[in-house]
């Protein structure tokens, strides 16, 4: 069914995508004014004062027609400025003279840096290892208590602090509660503003534009400060704290949670008491989704890793959608926005209609919701400490992070680890090829390994060794937070900060972990199949052929490398062989990670969230015996390497599926497949890919996501094929690559495809 | 007993219902121009070579034991069909379709998706060339899977004796029946052949009742025509019973393969036909049928 965009919205999106976006200060001179002020002072006092101060004093805004207001920078669209994090981060900011004099040398980024070691900075010239969420920004990456802000208000949580800070003697926490304090009254002054700027605006409007406006003064004089009544309060209320939150800290991927769950008893409540239409809603909805749009940070790829949360079940196991759920879908359908990020969590008992109205969304080619699994995941997350109690309510958080809402700081990307790059230096005695210098440590002269054994011993080296010099990267950003990037606000949502009288920073939260982004397993495990059966087993080349041919990025070997690309033991093929060698690399760094503890009392785990970080981590990694040459891209997440899959969706799924997911993915993992419109929409072409995705998640997978594109794409592809070598299309009834295929037959799928789209 | 097929296709969607394994079996005495898998036709093995794969290694003119090839180029008259260029090739660009297998080692690679049948409601179908050349070990195939619990589809252009579907017949859940043409004549000229043994084991079939999907390619400058849709309706018409039917878009697809067979493509100058022509031919057959889909 389409639905026509309401004009409001129309006008709202339109009036957004023109804005020419430049870095708005405001921020930036507020927080120095308020930093300069409080000298001395202990840091998570400094940073409630912060919040409180910016909140009191950046100009804001209310556009036309807006039913939702706030917004992080003072003019729509813009950058907001953070200076206390990282001053070179854009490149080239124009920070007033004053900001920069200020901040000079105690960034965090610039405190990070000089504690780093030299083994860190080698391996991040490099893109092995590091690249720590923390190291120049915040956290990010959490799913507050929205819930608590909305049904409790702020005026609660401050009087919850007055209680604690009046009996207590500990300084530490007697400093965390005046600094949450600061913030929480922030907040609360900062809706009150909008709530006066509403009721002046209110004067000079017409009379429909007036009546709205008096509702949002209304609204804003309400919440976050007492408690919700309406599904609009509560979604006011999300928002101020949800921006709050990206003002609070610089960090992304500051997650919904379970929006469907939360705001649904308020739909409802609405609906039954005759105070909202379903249309009514919808306009809410669309309006939110507006919101989480203007909050894009474009300076990070166009995105703000806002992740929203529908589905799954609830406590009982039952399954938790609901008319909210449908909602959430139609406004991603109405409105195409790539924010918020759309995940669907998935178990044996989902409402067929609710699962198919997912298929139907993703057929429209909007690339979500993503697909997760409630049984793997719950599982996963179980083996890390957290409580049945707690665990069947989890959100994702970033791209595909679970986290549990309101009592997890899980710091997702807190670091990265190139496992393609691990096999190159184990290949060559701990040397990059890129650079010729030593990058890890001295693991023996590949040339005279005379066992696979002696290879997959040089191999555990590497991976150990970069992972440590994450850990102590991740570790040494995570002292620093503590030292200087307090969260007070965020940390008023997160159980148990308030109770214990600590900071999310300091590890304050009910469960703590740090996830480490894993890039190339699948290029790290073909390479390794490769050395072993040509190699190893069949002898059709030496150790020191393979050296000298890589050494060489393959000039003068081909016919090497293209046994190395076809040999059949590739992962993602439905081969038992294969598939096992990327599980046992991968319990490798998933092992060494889970030993070593965090700055917050936490431990390592691992994931697989590449975004778009598979460019550039293959750049940065030499010619591997899976056949690729030096410098281009690595696997994009846990699925084959791209082209390898020949034996169709199934077989990689299986594969996919076959990893161990919960032992080695507790942070996540992402496996992409793409389909042409023409195969989802042939005659029982949806129904095809929600059994593909229901026997993935039986089997065990983890997540999935599947793009579908149109004929616009394929041109693209046709044009740019380097990046579009996943691109399944249907031909004739079976899948093939789409660049693979003849310039001829391509162009037959792109009109085949247009037919039907059109 | 063995068998020889080319290929098995997994996640095939359009050869039944859900999601279906295929397995195409080699050989066809059928020759139709537009054939989009050339590489069926030969009951016997055959070597294709994709050019644009090929690195020049030169390592398949010393694995020929036939002196037949050399770096690619393939003297087609004296090669056996061995395979053994492409054992050596690196890069693929040498492939040997056609191998020889038993029942089992189908049934093998056919139950690594079963869990996706049992979800969608598909299994397997046994395609070609024309699987009913092979009736006893297609029989045999059938039987296996059947016994797995795994449903069965049989595609078919109908041109055996009417004892392969007697081979067939007990073990397969459908079949996927072939109508190209309505006319003996323009079935002779197009397909090589005439269509009475089809037609007469068409009906034979139905008789039997077993389950009956029609299957009509939509071929450019051959049937793309009112009349000739009529005239395949009035065939259908006149069977025991209304059965469903899908109607194929020619595609050129399999163009590659003529060149990588080293023969001529005689549909080459063919378009597929638009969306409206195809539901224009829909209309004309469905009076005739259960339903008529358009792939």
């Amino acid at each position: 069914m389409k639905q026509v965009l309401p004009e409001r919205i129309t006008a709202l999106r339109d009036e957004l995508f023109a804005v020419e976006s430049e870095t708005c200060m405001e921020r930036a001179k507020a927080l120095h004014r308020s930093y300069a002020a409080s000298e001395g002072r202990p840091s998570v006092i400094r940073r409630g004062m912060a919040v409180r101060d910016i909140l009191i004093n950046v100009p804001i805004y209310i556009r036309e027609g807006e039913l939702l207001v706030g917004s992080r920078s003072s003019r729509l669209g813009w950058r907001t400025a953070y200076p206390e994090y990282d001053l070179n981060a854009p490149k080239g900011e124009p920070w007033p003279e004053e900001v920069r004099e200020y901040f000079a040398g105690r960034t965090i980024r610039d405190t990070t840096n000089f504690l780093y070691t030299d083994a860190i900075h080698n391996a991040e010239r490099e893109l092995a290892a590091g690249y720590v969420t923390g190291s120049g920004t915040g956290f990010g990456h959490m799913i507050v208590d929205y819930e608590k802000a909305i049904t409790r208000g702020f005026r609660s949580i401050i009087g919850e602090c007055e209680e604690r800070l009046g009996g207590a003697e500990d300084p530490a926490k007697r400093d965390f509660w005046t600094g949450a304090i600061l913030a929480c009254e922030g907040i609360i002054a900062w809706a009150n503003r909008y709530a006066d700027l509403a009721e002046a605006q209110a004067e000079g409007a017409d009379a429909a534009r007036a009546a709205e406006l008096r509702d949002i003064a209304a609204t804003c004089r309400r919440v976050p400060e007492y408690p919700a009544r309406t599904l609009r309060e509560a979604l006011q209320a999300f928002f101020f704290v949800h921006i709050a939150l990206h003002i609070e800290q610089k960090g992304w991927s500051v997650s919904t949670g379970r929006f469907d769950q939360y705001l649904y008893p308020f739909y409802r409540a609405d609906i039954e008491g005759g105070r909202l239409t379903r249309d009514g809603a919808l306009e809410l909805i669309l309006s939110a989704w507006i919101k989480f749009m203007e909050n894009v940070d474009n300076t990070v790829r166009r995105t703000t890793f806002q992740n929203l949360t529908i589905g799954g079940q609830l406590e009982d196991g039952s399954d938790a959608s609901n008319e909210f759920s449908f909602l959430c879908l139609t406004a991603t359908r109405m409105t195409g926005f790539n924010q918020p990020a759309l995940s669907a969590r998935w178990h044996r008992n989902i409402d067929p209609a609710f699962w198919r109205a997912v298929m139907e969304t993703i057929a429209t080619g909007v690339g979500m919701p993503a697909l997760f699994n409630d049984e793997v995941i719950v599982e996963a997350l179980k083996r890390h400490g957290i409580d049945r109690a707690d665990v069947w309510n989890y959100g994702i958080v970033g791209c595909v992070e679970a986290s549990v809402p309101g009592k997890m700081q899980g710091m997702t990307a807190g670091g990265h680890l190139n496992v393609a790059k691990a096999l190159e230096l184990a290949l060559n005695d701990g040397v990059s090829q890129l650079s010729g210098q030593r990058i890890g440590p001295a693991t023996g002269d590949a040339r005279e390994f005379a066992s696979f054994e002696e290879m997959l011993g040089a191999y555990e080296k590497q991976a150990q060794y970069l992972m440590a010099v994450n850990i102590e990267a991740a570790n040494i950003a995570g002292s620093v937070q503590k030292l200087k990037g307090h969260c007070p606000l965020a940390s008023c949502l997160l159980d148990n900060c308030v109770e214990r009288g600590a900071d999310m920073v300091e590890g304050g939260t009910k469960y703590n972990l740090s996830g480490t982004g894993i890039f190339g397993s699948s290029n790290a495990g073909d390479g390794m199949m490769a050395l072993k059966k040509l190699v190893f087993e069949k002898k059709l080349y030496t150790m020191a052929q393979v050296v000298e041919a890589l050494k060489a990025d393959f000039a003068g070997y081909e016919a090497m490398r293209q046994m190395f690309l076809n040999q059949e033991h590739r992962f993602g093929n439905d081969i038992g062989e294969a598939d096992a060698m990327v599980n046992r690399l991968c319990a490798i760094h998933a092992d060494f990670a889970a030993l070593h503890p965090d700055t917050r009392g936490g431990h390592f785990t691992c994931g697989i969230w590449p975004v778009d970080g598979h460019v550039g981590s293959g750049t940065h990694t030499g010619a591997l015996p899976d056949g690729r040459h030096r410098g281009e891209p690595i696997v994009d997440g846990v699925g084959a390497c791209q082209g390898r899959d020949i034996s169709g969706p199934t077989a990689l799924l299986q594969s996919v599926a076959r990893l161990n997911n919960v032992e080695h993915w507790a942070a996540g993992n992402t496996c992409n497949i793409k389909f042409s419109k023409t195969s989802v929409f042939a005659p029982g072409g949806i129904a095809n890919m929600e059994n593909l995705v229901n026997v993935f998640m039986e089997l065990g997978g983890q997540e999935l996501q599947i793009n579908v594109v149109d004929a616009q794409t394929l041109l693209d592809a046709q044009e740019n094929p380097g990046d579009y070598r996943d691109l399944v299309v249907r031909v004739a009834g079976y899948s093939a690559y789409f660049t693979t295929l003849s310039r001829k037959v391509q162009d037959e799928i792109i009109s085949r495809t247009e037919q039907v789209a059109g | 007993m063995r068998g020889i097929i080319f290929d098995i296709q997994r996640f095939s969607t359009h050869d039944g219902p859900g999601i279906r394994t295929t397995v195409f079996f080699k050989g066809c005495p059928l020759r139709c121009f537009w054939c989009h898998n050339p590489e069926s036709i030969s009951p016997a093995p055959e070597v294709l070579f994709t050019r644009e794969k090929c690195i020049g290694c030169g390592g398949c003119t010393g694995a020929c034991p036939a002196r037949a090839i050399e770096n690619g180029q393939i003297d087609r008259t004296r090669c056996t069909g061995c395979g053994g260029c492409a054992a050596v090739c690196p890069s693929r660009a040498l492939k040997l379709y056609g191998r020889e297998v038993t029942a089992r080692d189908v049934l093998r690679e056919a139950e690594r998706d079963m869990p996706f049948y049992a979800r969608s409601g598909g299994g397997v179908t046994l395609s070609g060339g024309e699987a009913l050349m092979q009736g006893e070990f297609a029989g045999e195939v059938l039987r296996l899977l059947r016994e797995r619990g795994i449903r069965t589809a049989v595609d078919t252009a109908g041109d055996v004796p009417y004892s392969a579907f007697e081979r067939v017949a007990g073990a397969a859940d459908l079949f996927l029946f072939d109508i190209k043409t309505a006319e003996g004549w323009r079935h002779e000229r197009g397909c090589g052949r005439g269509n009475a043994r089809i037609l007469g084991n068409l009906h034979r079939l139905c008789q039997t009742g077993a389950n009956i999907r029609l299957r009509v390619p939509v071929i450019p400058g051959f049937n793309d025509s009112a009349e000739a849709m009529r005239a395949i309706g009035g065939v259908i018409g006149g069977l025991p019973g209304r059965y469903p039917l899908d109607l194929l878009r020619f595609h050129r697809m399999g163009a590659q393969k003529y060149a990588a067979l080293g023969i001529a493509y005689r549909a080459e100058e063919s378009a597929p036909p638009d969306d409206e022509a195809m539901r224009g031919f829909a209309k004309e057959l469905r009076p005739y049928c259960a339903e008529a889909m358009i792939l």
